[in-house]
């Protein structure tokens, strides 16, 4: 995703929103996030959460800016995001791309390609209005 | 002999499950049958005013809305978790 980042910096912004684990050794152990010592439980706090979020930005050196979904979990119930699910907004605030649901769904390529479609439309409207 | 066979094959395909959360671990099998689950296409619509929710900082304490990000330039969501 960093790389998709990199290459619409100037143009798009990114938010990675934390959500609940999709595969915490409580519930669904992965054998690869074994192998990779990935072994969280299920946080049952925010502070848990956090922990965990931190934990992921620092290990992987992660350079989107990141927030996390509170407890209840607000923004996974109302975007339907878990396991893991893209979105773009636009500026008016509204859905402008919805990424199916993950994991299979979550595509970065597909996001990618529609980007560079949606802002280049997008560029070419803004011009249009600056002529004008 | 065809009730023999049936019964053997059920007892097979029962020893054959029961290897099988032996080895997946039973924990593990219930989190497989409850992952689909989880999984939900949601109601959300392209189109659709983004819902207003509010977020925590990466120090566990600040609040941050949503629409901080919204506005001046298309914002990507990127959603998921470490695991």
């Amino acid at each position: 995703m960093d790389e998709i980042r990199k290459k619409f910096a100037t143009r798009a912004e990114f938010l990675t929103i934390y959500i609940k684990e999709a595969h915490p050794e409580d519930e669904w152990q992965m054998t690869s996030n074994e192998d990779q010592g990935v072994c969280y439980t299920q946080p049952l706090t925010l502070e848990d959460r956090v922990i965990i979020a931190r934990d992921f930005v620092e290990r992987f050196d992660y350079a989107i800016p990141l927030v996390i979904d509170p407890m209840e979990n607000p923004a996974e119930d109302a975007f339907a995001a878990w396991p893991e699910r893209l979105y773009v907004i636009g500026v008016d605030g509204r859905i402008a791309y919805k990424g199916e649901k993950g994991p299979f769904g979550f595509d970065p390529d597909e996001l990618e390609a529609w980007l560079e479609t949606y802002l280049q439309a997008r560029a070419g409207i803004e011009s249009t209005t600056l002529i004008r | 002999m065809i009730g023999r066979i049936l019964g053997f094959i059920v007892a097979l395909l029962i020893l054959i499950a029961a290897c099988a959360i032996f080895y997946i671990g039973p924990r593990n099998v219930i989190g497989i049958l409850t992952y689909g689950r989880q999984a939900r296409d949601g109601n959300l619509q392209v189109g659709d005013q983004t819902p207003p929710v509010t977020l925590v900082a990466l120090d566990g304490a600040t609040r941050h809305p949503l629409e901080e990000w919204v506005g001046t330039r298309p914002l990507v969501l990127v959603f998921g978790s470490f695991t």
